[in-house]
């Protein structure tokens, strides 16, 4: 069944025509700045039309094409255009909700398709080219649109998008690329060698700024999406709490959570004999830092607690009146 | 020129990001291509091209590392957004700018003295925190106190108990060329080292005069770190729109990442400096006049010169409040000088008056008929002249 597909789908390849004529001469040419890189990721981009249009990357000579989750899957209709300008259906094979990527297929074969290795290499000011499809621009067989800027940074991605988190928290590529163009997600992020280093992320906005960011998901990511073991996202499993961590009452104290919406976290109540209590915390104080992270918000000291493991000291930095003082509160001695 | 060509191409990138041409860049393409003859083969000429951009990315790293020791993370704790009541008489969080937020993440600050004066956008304070704290290169934390806020120049200054902070080296706008290499950085996105942009200066006097303008991505990200060249040394600090926007903090901040950023030079910075220190905020200083902003019409009547000097100085329009009036100033007296500084056009007093700030004192110098004298004056905030809504000096 499969072999007839791949006979078929070669079979309207050649009935479409001289699909691997390139379309605009002086665009292939690979000379001159960023040349070699530009006219391999154009070779390996492709755009995705569905309800909505997107850009993906080829990452196998048959048909795998990596792009981001999104609403434009689910239409009815979900083509992708290859570079060589071939239109084909194509499915979704696997999603990754946390990662918010998918992975389509479409019946092709001998596909130019980039290798997901590293992104390791990459340090804050290396050349970075991204390739994509903004604002659908490139029509049919034209190829999709680059832009140069430079890796900014790493990070862990803390976004939104309009009022709801992000599901994805774990590293980013930062750049200053502008990524944010409708249809630039699904895009190939490269460095000067035409390698695939990163794939342009959903467009979302950065909880620390409030503006919207420019990033990619490190190849590294897509090659853990990939990996067999993980290809179903288990929400239950990701929402379960880890039952060894600290939990807020075990400290005995209680913060001023109420009110606001970023609550600073004020002491409101210690209890006697506890950890909290023995090590000096007062009500009134108010937490600065849990083991030297920031954690100057109710949700912000929660977060940070939820990180250290049970039964390790923890280091506090706290205000008290105009005083900033650092304390060390030891953990109960474990009950059974 | 064709960019087709490999050869003229090697520093004008064919992409939607172009790059001026920068001494260094031009000195690294004259290292690498020497004297490219016409019929050089093109792999050859590609070749040459990469390790240029090796070069170039290696140097952009190298100037990141060299300010870098003199980057800080700043982090607050506290305060609340501006609130504002509204006509209903409800109390709401003022919307800084249509559709943006201030967010609480980290920011940025640069060393300015070893004896622990950090400086940084007021920006990040608008929040009035309860807490600040300055975290090092080095991984030293300390708590800063907010000394004092230049709300026209968008910036403010922190101090920190320590003595042994490495000072970067900076650069004028006398040494900067447009079109050079730009590159901000600041801790906004949490990373753990800061996030780095990379573009060209696009004009060195903007904003009255106090600013530089640059093409690289410049917002809440970088906001109160430093501009600086390719060389590593602090051109700036980045803040959203400064000079022109009154004493809003926030004005500007939508053109963030836009390739239209600016950065407070280091001319303007040294002049605020004394004051800073002493802790005084410093608010835009008015005169107390509106002046004929429109530029000489060459060849009319008030203007016969063809070459578009007038030699009438400028003209203040309307009845003069508060110090311009105090000082004897009256409608329709031409401005020839302010502390011996030439004005012929509105853009000359405005940059006169944006180097200076309320409680600043002027020596004016101005024509009334046939005669020229000289009036002192000084100026005052905004909130002082509130009772004269039109008065728009400059």
């Amino acid at each position: 069944m499969r072999l007839r597909l791949r006979e078929a789908a070669l079979l309207i390849a050649a009935c479409a025509g001289p699909a691997s004529r390139a379309l605009d001469t002086d665009e292939a040419n690979t000379s001159g700045p960023f040349g070699r890189a530009i006219a391999h990721a154009r070779a390996r981009v492709v755009k995705v039309h569905g309800a909505g249009y997107g850009s993906g990357v080829v990452i196998s000579e048959d048909g795998d094409i990596l792009t981001t989750a999104s609403v434009l899957l689910e239409g009815r209709s979900l083509r992708v255009v290859l570079p060589d300008g071939r239109s084909l259906p194509a499915r979704v094979s696997r999603r990754d909700e946390r990662r918010q990527l998918a992975l389509l297929k479409v019946e092709a074969l001998e596909l130019p398709h980039f290798e997901l290795s590293s992104s390791a290499h990459l340090r804050p000011g290396d050349w970075l080219i991204a390739a994509a499809n903004p604002f659908k621009v490139a029509a049919g067989p034209e190829p999709v649109s680059v832009s140069v800027g430079v890796l900014t940074a790493r990070t862990n991605l803390d976004a939104r998008r309009q009022a709801q988190d992000f599901p994805y928290r774990g590293p980013v590529l930062l750049t200053d690329v502008l990524t944010t163009a409708p249809g630039s997600a699904g895009g190939a992020l490269v460095d000067i060698e035409g390698n695939l280093v990163g794939l342009i992320g959903k467009r979302v906005i950065s909880k620390r700024t409030n503006t919207w960011l420019n990033y990619a998901l490190p190849v590294e990511e897509l090659r853990a999406f990939l990996a067999p073991q993980e290809h179903r996202s288990d929400p239950v499993a990701a929402a379960a709490v880890d039952p060894r961590e600290w939990a807020v009452t075990d400290l005995g104290l209680r913060l001023l959570d109420f009110g606001a919406r970023d609550r600073p976290a004020y002491v409101e109540r210690v209890r006697a004999e506890s950890p909290a209590s023995r090590a000096g915390i007062k009500p009134n104080d108010l937490v600065m830092t849990v083991n030297g992270e920031r954690a100057g918000t109710c949700a912000a000291f929660y977060a940070a607690l939820r990180k250290v493991p049970a039964g390790e000291r923890i280091r506090l930095v706290i205000k008290r009146g105009e005083d900033v003082r650092p304390i060390e509160i030891d953990p109960e001695p474990s009950t059974p | 020129m064709n960019r087709r060509d490999p050869r003229p191409a090697l520093c004008d990138p064919p992409v939607s990001k172009r790059r001026g041409g920068q001494s260094l860049a031009i000195c690294l393409a004259t290292a690498f291509v020497a004297a490219p003859s016409a019929d050089a083969q093109a792999t050859n000429a590609d070749a040459k091209v990469t390790r240029l951009q090796r070069a170039q990315q290696t140097v952009f790293g190298a100037a990141l590392e060299a300010v870098a020791p003199s980057i800080v993370k700043i982090e607050t704790i506290g305060g609340a957004l501006p609130v504002e009541v509204n006509p209903e008489g409800i109390a709401a969080p003022r919307p800084a700018r249509p559709g943006f937020r201030q967010a609480d993440g980290p920011t940025t600050g640069v060393v300015w003295t070893a004896d622990g004066t950090i400086l940084t956008s007021s920006f990040n304070f608008v929040r009035d925190p309860a807490i600040i704290t300055v975290t090092l290169h080095d991984g030293r934390r300390f708590v800063a106190r907010l000394v004092a806020r230049d709300r026209p120049g968008r910036l403010a200054l922190l101090k920190i108990d320590c003595d042994d902070l490495p000072v970067p080296r900076r650069v004028s706008p006398a040494d900067l060329r447009p079109g050079q290499w730009a590159l901000a950085a600041g801790f906004g996105y949490g990373s753990r080292t800061p996030a780095l942009s990379v573009g060209n200066l696009s004009a060195l006097h903007r904003m009255s005069g106090t600013a530089v303008q640059t093409d690289a991505k410049i917002s809440p990200a970088n906001y109160g770190g430093p501009l600086f060249d390719i060389e590593g040394r602090v051109i700036g600090i980045c803040v959203p729109r400064a000079g022109d926007g009154g004493e809003d903090e926030i004005a500007g901040v939508e053109w963030y990442d836009s390739g239209t950023g600016f950065a407070v030079h280091v001319d303007f910075i040294e002049l605020r400096l004394p004051r800073l220190r002493k802790g005084s905020d410093l608010q835009r200083g008015l005169m107390g006049i509106v002046v004929d902003r429109r530029d000489p019409v060459v060849g009319s009547p008030d203007n016969p010169s063809p070459t578009g000097d007038r030699r009438l100085g400028l003209a203040i329009r309307s009845e003069p409040r508060g110090p311009a009036a105090d000082a004897g100033l009256r409608p329709g007296d031409q401005i020839l000088e302010v502390n011996g500084d030439r004005i012929e056009r509105w853009i000359d007093l405005r940059r006169a008056l944006a180097r200076r700030a309320a409680g600043d004192s002027l020596l004016v110098k101005y024509r009334r008929g046939e005669t020229v004298a000289t009036t002192r004056l000084t100026l005052v905030s905004e909130a002082a002249l509130a009772a004269v809504p039109t008065s728009q000096p400059g």
